[in-house]
């Protein structure tokens, strides 16, 4: 073995761990109720998921009331349209350092609202969403107990591996709702203390589960036919800065995906310095409006495709004193 | 009576190995207080696997691999980060019987080593597993392994007093 090559680093690594060694016991006893509680947590976790979708299955013809108290729990899914969006979860209180900036994303049919801390263009210091119906948390997650949140079964989701800045780690709290269903908080940039913790409680104590449209700042000229969105980002920010808001919103136009993004400054800005070179753009007073092929990776685009490109960017009409 | 022979099995297994991986966690870590919180989640995430671990074929090896992974995985952590350490920790005054200078030494070496490296050395040389073996636990490739070896037998050579390099000739 790899011993008999190195006698001398495999002595002196025995010697630094046998004769160095001050007596401890573990605690097995410890190490046995830790992990019946994470054991429990887990199946929890599961017959929730199961339970929300006979919940569910029960509940869909009978407009979605909870059964234990009456409350209503919204069935509607995030949507996107082309001048808005409909979100089924929203932010009541906030701590002061989340007042930076305000948002909402709908992808892939789930709906996100977050809240910024240090500006709009970061990622989000708290994100809350609700979950689909069934979904567990993911194994790379540590279920931990917390306390519960308006009466119901919450705990806390400690990601295992995580790479972030020294002195923050992300985690996430997740409760029950009305119905079976989960909401799950996401929090950045927060470090990991009680007095944390107390927050993100109260913060998930006032978050919403209800329907919410959200207009967005843009509309489509009906020259351009059909417009199908399938996807959309709209940030506000509440802080002093160069952006008022920013929009990003993934449509369809005869038969080919495209981005439209609009941002509002608050001053008149250069152009940028890198734009994808798919895009075109054009300034509407104040707001900025490109639109570019819908591609992860840049092409060559045909005549046709630019021609749409143009004829979409045209055809985008913004909000007057879109707030 | 079946989850009551599960608990026995587990306190009797941790009971009869829980110097081995103490010492291995201190290795890995160089602070006996951060080897033992180390040893206690492992064998909390032992004891959550344990009905089906304890039927593994080599139960020792995947103790080992639940503690270097949790090791890595703390190591990846903002928490650890904020609070690492570049010295000998505080219970470097701990009773060394045999070459307190050379132990010192080597401790401070390994120390310095990136945890990858630092996990490769113990594993390879503490604990005495093939290039194969090493890699199964840390779930990286032979020819990892043999780099993160390799580097880390430099930079021990590199750190460590001439009269103490006899061990890096030959090196894997």
């Amino acid at each position: 073995m790899v011993n008999d090559e190195m006698p001398q680093l495999a002595a002196q690594l025995t010697e630094l761990a046998e004769n160095s060694e001050p007596g401890r016991m573990l605690d097995v006893e410890r190490a046995r109720r830790v992990g019946r509680t994470r054991m429990r947590r887990r199946r929890l976790a599961g017959l929730a998921g199961a339970a929300a979708v006979l919940v569910t299955v029960g509940l869909l013809g009978a407009g979605f009331r909870d059964r234990h108290d009456g409350t209503p729990v919204p069935a509607v899914s995030p949507t996107v349209g082309p001048s808005s969006l409909t979100m089924n979860v929203r932010f009541g209180w906030v701590p002061d350092w989340a007042h930076s900036g305000s948002g909402y994303t709908v992808e892939k049919g789930q709906g996100k609202a977050s809240v910024q801390r240090d500006g709009v263009l970061v990622e989000p210091a708290l994100s809350v969403w609700l979950t689909e119906l069934g979904s567990e948390p993911g194994a790379e997650y540590e279920l931990r107990d917390a306390p519960k949140v308006n009466g119901r079964l919450a705990y806390w989701l400690d990601p295992e591996t995580i790479t972030s800045e020294p002195g923050w780690r992300p985690y996430h709290l997740r409760w029950q709702v009305p119905g079976g269903r989960w909401v799950q908080l996401r929090t950045m940039y927060l470090p990991r203390t009680t007095e944390s913790e107390q927050e993100l409680l109260r913060v998930a104590a006032g978050v919403t589960v209800e329907s919410v449209n959200v207009p967005l700042p843009v509309h489509f000229a009906d020259a351009l036919g059909p417009v199908r969105a399938f996807d959309a980002t709209l940030i506000r920010s509440n802080s002093p800065g160069e952006i008022r808001w920013r929009m990003g919103l993934g449509v369809e136009v005869s038969g080919q995906r495209l981005s439209v993004v609009a941002t509002r400054n608050t001053t008149p800005q250069p152009p940028p310095e890198f734009r994808s070179s798919n895009a075109e753009c054009r300034t509407v007073g104040d707001v900025d409006l490109c639109v570019s092929w819908d591609l992860a990776m840049e092409k060559e685009m045909t005549p046709d495709e630019w021609a749409l490109v143009r004829k979409v960017l045209a055809g985008v009409e913004v909000v007057p004193d879109f707030k | 009576m079946v989850k009551q022979t599960h608990a026995d099995e587990f306190t009797a297994y941790v009971a009869s190995r829980v110097g081995w991986l103490r010492k291995v966690a201190y290795l890995l870590c160089a602070d006996w207080h951060r080897a033992d919180d180390l040893v206690q989640e492992s064998i909390t995430k032992l004891y959550v696997q344990w009905s089906r671990v304890s039927r593994v074929e080599n139960l020792d090896g995947y103790a080992r691999k639940v503690l270097v992974n949790t090791f890595l995985a703390e190591q990846r952590t903002a928490w650890w980060r904020r609070t690492d350490r570049t010295e000998v920790p505080a219970d470097g005054a701990m009773p060394l019987t045999g070459d307190l200078e050379a132990a010192l030494d080597l401790q401070q070496a390994l120390t310095a080593l990136p945890p990858r490296q630092r996990a490769t050395v113990v594993l390879r040389y503490y604990c005495d597993l093939s290039v194969d073996q090493t890699a199964d636990a840390l779930g990286c490739s032979p020819g990892n392994v043999k780099s993160q070896s390799a580097r880390g037998l430099e930079a021990l050579r590199r750190s460590l007093a001439p009269e103490r390099l006899a061990f890096s000739e030959g090196a894997a």
